[in-house]
This record gives structure tokens, C-alpha cells and sequence, in this order.
């Protein structure tokens, strides 16, 4: 379970996201959506742990992270969370396999579930592409392949920033329904989005204006 | 998973290095050339060194002492028969074949001599500047004595052989021999005219074995050789095509104790002033100019490892930046700072394991085919092998270590600071 309590975001003295209260319960699929500049990758990274709030409170299962060290943060964002980029940010000269397993690289077990990961590909359809270099692939294969990468260390919660957004209709679609998936297998999904056709899966949907949460 | 791990991160360097190969191959040329020189000039120094040493130690565990005889005219042959009486005295000296006539008023033997003092081996007999040797037994007649050189007496001991030659049915001794005056001479011999030379003594063959110089000393293998004649007086010499440097002759005291140095000086006193060099402080005089020799090359190398970490630091902070994307991906997904820092260091110490790789074999290269090119160039005073000293590996591969730990903390850090936000909006 994830819950903002008061956060606040702020860059000198620009207040990006101001008093946010949310709480996302384990297994929910979330959307938020807003407008360019709303502050939705701001919200994002803090719920992400990729960034801290200025104030206000962050728990995490119950636990308050915003005090941890940065070490923990890394921990917690390599174990807990998965990541899906609208620019996929795949490393562009690895392989689909490389790619995939950065997050193994980093966590601290570094043991890889080798049947998980045949699975993961083929469920994903990309088993063919696995040494494959990621620049050769087309949109919907390289999304595939981010959302592989974010699954590999099973995450408890998969965010989304914008993850159809450089995708045609067809693949869009696609991930949608991997997404539609996971969250019936009891993954967390939040997808931020400007995209309304995005929210229609989506149990709750947010609305961040002005840097408030609506 | 840890070897996998390895595997992805050398897997992942290899493909930055192929990507990025104009400032990668900068960064390799940068340390590889101090490790070259390092090591090369070391390999060198090294090389001589120990191949003098070895030469020295040879002349020690012979118990040779050096006389450098380059100031001096005369040669302290009486001084040293006088000491030495019937126990002969050797000297070797390095040169190449002589080859002259002897004859008498109906015979003549062609005289071919084969001199030289490898560092394998020591054997006497050598006629050089009025010098003489006499590494064998009086059989009849008389050896030489002081006035023999005073008064400068054409007087000749010849071995039993070549006696028995020249003289095969008479006594030869009051007999006279002669030795033609040749075209040619080798430098460093006194000019005379033909010799006609009284026969006073005779020794017993000192011939060991037939030898063929050149190829011997091509084989390195350890030879003696035939001492048949000994005379007070310079011989011309024909087909003479080398003769080394003089300067030294080293007399051989085995049978003796070890002579004091100045015992020398004091019984040529007033006539010669000899400088005996004994082992010890030949050592020490090639230790101290080797050392300073190699401190040299080492502050040289140190200064252009100094100056490729310099410019290594640039070119590796250029490489970040260029790389900001990827870093953020990898922070994203749980790389700590550690981790960033690590990734980063590892990617150093591989190009500078690289680098030294490469160095090394550039430097054997270079060293071997060095000495080879001297070699083929300088067949017969050439007695180097080459020496690879460990020591000098280990040196060049913690500098070069050093260099590139040193000059990858700053780009490294700066790659585990950047901000993932900024990262991966980079992307």
C-alpha cells in the first residue's frame, strides 16, 4: 500500500505538486491524468521513489521512507516497483535479454528465475527478439520489452508514465491488455496519462491540476 | 549470477568501446604508451644489467680481478711472472682469428689462433702487445725473464708441437724461427718489422681441441683454444678482422690467493700505475648507473601517466554525459551510488587492464626484436639475453592501475550524483 500524506513538491520557488493525499491499495489499478506541466512526472518520481517530497509524508506498507537513505530508496525501487517509460529508455546497444535484466543486475539477491523469464518473454511474444540489439525493434516491441524489464524482479507495482503515448492504436491496445492483466494477477498498476482512453480499465482515475489532486 | 554479472558488464564495456571507439582508443593510447615505455626501457635496462652482472660474477667465481691496462704502455707481464713464477700467467682478452706463418730455414707451420673469453668460459693464452701467456708446463730451456723485456730480446718459447713441426729431427732450442712482417695489422699491436726470434724454452702443447671460433661464439658454447707460441715481442697478424677493446686483460689468479690490488701498483711503481676493479665495485658502479638510469624512464613514464589521467578524466566525464540516459535507466531500476560509482570504475580498470595488455606485449616485442636487430648487427661481442623482471610488470600494472582508478573516481562519482528525473528525461 502506498500513501501520500501532505506532500508537497517544490523546485526553488516553484510549488509543483501542493498538499497531495493519496493512498493506492495493493492490487489497484490507478490512472492519474493532467494536463503537460500538471506535475504528473513530478508525482510520478515521488511515487516512484526516484524523488523526494519537499514536505509531507510517504509510507510505504505501512513504513514512512521519506527519511531513508538513498541506498534504500534504490533497494525498495529495484524490489518494489516496475518501471514503463513512454520513451521506453531502453539501453540502446544491449540486447532485448541485457535490457531486460538490469534489474537483476541491481538487485541484492541477483538470482535469476530462469523459467519466470522464459515465461515473461513468451507471454510477451518477444522470446524471438531476446538477443536482438533494442534499437532494432519496432515501438510496440521496445514497450514490450520495458514492461518485461519492469516485471522481471516481480514488483508489486507497475508505473506507467505515459506508456502508450509513442504508440500506433494496434500496440496500444496491446499493452493495455498486459496491463489489464497484470493487475488481475494482483499487481498495482498506476498509469499517469493524459490519455483518456487509458482510464478505462482503471478502477480509480485522478486528476492532477495546478499541482493539486483532484 | 555473479559470473553473469561480470560477463554483462564486460559484454556491456565491450559494446561502449565499439561504440564509442575513436575516444575509447584516445584513452588506451594514453596509458599504454607510459606503460610501454615503462616497461621497455626497463626489459632493456634490466637485460644489461644482468647480463653484465653475470659476465662479473663469471669473472669472480674465477677469482679474474680487471687490470685496466688503457693508460698504460707497458704490459705487467715481468711483474707478474715474478710473482708468480712457474704457475704462469693467463690473460684473455676478446678477439677474433690470427692467423700467421712460422718458419724456419726449411719448414713452415701456418699459425691460426682462435682467442676469446665468453663469459661461459676462460682460458688463457694470448700474444698482444709484447704481452705473452703461458698456461702450460716448461719442458726444457728456460721461461722469460726480466731482461728479456728490458732489453727487448728476440726470444720466442714455442710448445712442443709446434717445435716438433718446424724442428721434426733437431733440438730446437738456440734455434731461430721467423715471423714475416703482414700487410695488415689489428690496431692496438706494435708495428715491426720481420722477427727472427732465438728459440729459448718449450712448453707443453696447450692445444685442447681444434675450434672453430666464430661458430663456437655464435652457439655461445665454451671453448679453449691452442696456445703454440709466446714470444716478447708484437706479432703481425693476417687475416686479423676484429680485435675487441684491449683495455682490459684479466689475469688469472685461481691457484692464488686473492692479490691485493695495490700489490700491483706497488711492484710497478714509478713505471705503471694499474686500476684493479674487483667485483663488487663493478657491480656497484652498474647498480648506480642502472638505477639512475631507470629512475629516470620512471619519472618520464610517470609524467605521461599523469597527463593521459588528465586528459582520461575529460574524455570519461564526456563519456557520462553522453551516457546520462542509461545511467538514469539503471539508477531507476536500483543501481545505488555505489553501484553507479562501481560500474564506472570497473569500465576504467578494464581499459587500463587492456591498456597494460597491449603495452606488455608491445614492450616484449619491441625489446626482443631490439636485441635480435643488435645481435644480427654485432655477432661477436654480443653476450646480452634478455631479461624480463616481474618486478617491472607488476610496477607498470599498479601505475597504470593507480592512473585509472584515479581518473575514473571523478567521472564515476559525477555518473553516480546525476539525478534520475533529469536522467531519464535525458533520454
Amino acid at each position: 500500500m502506498i500513501k501520500l500524506t501532505n506532500v508537497t513538491k517544490s523546485f526553488g520557488d516553484l510549488t509543483v505538486l501542493k498538499n497531495i493525499n493519496l493512498q493506492i491499495n495493493g492490487g489497484e489499478y490507478i490512472t492519474i491524468m493532467g494536463k503537460s506541466g500538471a506535475g504528473k512526472s513530478t508525482l510520478i518520481s515521488i511515487l516512484g521513489l526516484m524523488d523526494l517530497p519537499t514536505s509531507g509524508d510517504y509510507e510505504l506498507d505501512g513504513q514512512n521512507i521519506v527519511h531513508r537513505l538513498d541506498d534504500e530508496l534504490s533497494r525498495l525501487r529495484n524490489e518494489e516497483f516496475g518501471f514503463v517509460f513512454q520513451g521506453y529508455n531502453l539501453i540502446s546497444d544491449l540486447t532485448v535479454l541485457e535490457n531486460i535484466l538490469i534489474p537483476v543486475m541491481y538487485s541484492r539477491k541477483k538470482q535469476l528465475d530462469e523459467a519466470y523469464l522464459e515465461d515473461l518473454l513468451r507471454r510477451l511474444d518477444i522470446t524471438h527478439l531476446k538477443l536482438k540489439v533494442v534499437n532494432k525493434l519496432s515501438g510496440g516491441e521496445k514497450q514490450r520489452v520495458a514492461i518485461a524489464r519492469a516485471l522481471i524482479n516481480r514488483p508489486a507495482t507497475i508505473i506507467a508514465d505515459e506508456p502508450t503515448g509513442s504508440l500506433d492504436l494496434g500496440n496500444r491496445d496491446a499493452v493495455l491488455q498486459i496491463f489489464r492483466e497484470l493487475n488481475q494477477e494482483g499487481i498495482t498498476i498506476i498509469v499517469v496519462t493524459h490519455d483518456i482512453t487509458l482510464t478505462k480499465d482503471a478502477k480509480k482515475v485522478y486528476r492532477l491540476s495546478m499541482g493539486h489532486l483532484l | 549470477m555473479k559470473k553473469l554479472t561480470f560477463f554483462y558488464h564486460l559484454r556491456h564495456l565491450a559494446k561502449n568501446i565499439i561504440k564509442n571507439r575513436v575516444r575509447f582508443r584516445l584513452v588506451i593510447l594514453g596509458l599504454m604508451v607510459p606503460a610501454i615505455v615503462l616497461m621497455t626501457s626497463f626489459f632493456v635496462i634490466d637485460s644489461l644489467y644482468y647480463s653484465q652482472f653475470n659476465l662479473y660474477y663469471h669473472y669472480e667465481e674465477n677469482n679474474l680481478i680487471q687490470v685496466d691496462l688503457s693508460s698504460s704502455e707497458f704490459a705487467p707481464r715481468k711483474y707478474l711472472q715474478e710473482m708468480l713464477g712457474e704457475q704462469m700467467v693467463s690473460f684473455q682478452n676478446r678477439a677474433k682469428g690470427y692467423l700467421f706463418d712460422v718458419f724456419t730455414e726449411t719448414n713452415t707451420i701456418n699459425l691460426y689462433y682462435d682467442f676469446i673469453a665468453t663469459n661461459q668460459s676462460f682460458s688463457g693464452g694470448l700474444v698482444m702487445d709484447g704481452d705473452y701467456v703461458m698456461p702450460s708446463t716448461l719442458v726444457s730451456g728456460r721461461l722469460f725473464e726480466l731482461d728479456d723485456f728490458t732489453l727487448n730480446r728476440p726470444v720466442v718459447i714455442l710448445d712442443t708441437l709446434s717445435a716438433s713441426l718446424l724442428f721434426p729431427s733437431e733440438d730446437p732450442l738456440g734455434r731461430s724461427i721467423t715471423i714475416p712482417l703482414y700487410a695488415t695489422r689489428p690496431e692496438g699491436t706494435v708495428v715491426v718489422e720481420e722477427v727472427t726470434l732465438e728459440i729459448i724454452g718449450l712448453v707443453e702443447t696447450a692445444m685442447n681441441q681444434e675450434v672453430s671460433f666464430v661458430e663456437k661464439l655464435k652457439n655461445e658454447e665454451s671453448f679453449q683454444y691452442a696456445v703454440q707460441l709466446y714470444t716478447t715481442t708484437s706479432i703481425e697478424f693476417e687475416n686479423v678482422t676484429y680485435v675487441d677493446d684491449i683495455r682490459y686483460v684479466f689475469y688469472h689468479t685461481k691457484p692464488l690467493r686473492r692479490m691485493d690490488p695495490f700489490y700491483f701498483n706497488g711492484i710497478t711503481s714509478g713505471v705503471v700505475v694499474y686500476d684493479v676493479t674487483y667485483f663488487q665495485q663493478i657491480v656497484s658502479e652498474i647498480q648506480t648507473e642502472f638505477t639512475t638510469l631507470k629512475i629516470g624512464f620512471l619519472a618520464g613514464s610517470g609524467i605521461l601517466l599523469v597527463l593521459s589521467s588528465i586528459s582520461m578524466v575529460s574524455i570519461l566525464i564526456f563519456a557520462v554525459k553522453e551516457r546520462i540516459g542509461e545511467i538514469g535507466v539503471k539508477k531507476a531500476f536500483g543501481a545505488t551510488q555505489v553501484r553507479m560509482m562501481s560500474d564506472f570504475l570497473f569500465e576504467g580498470i578494464m581499459v587500463g587492464l587492456f591498456a597494460f595488455l597491449i603495452g606488455f606485449i608491445v614492450s616484449i616485442y619491441l625489446v626482443y626484436s631490439g636485441f635480435f636487430v643488435y645481435r644480427l648487427l654485432n655477432p661477436i661481442e654480443f653476450f646480452y639475453t634478455v631479461f624480463i623482471e616481474f618486478r617491472t610488470i607488476l610496477l607498470t600494472f599498479f601505475m597504470i592501475m593507480v592512473s585509472c582508478l584515479t581518473a575514473t573516481i571523478i567521472p564515476a562519482r559525477y555518473a553516480a550524483k546525476i539525478n534520475i528525473n533529469d536522467a531519464i528525461k535525458f533520454e
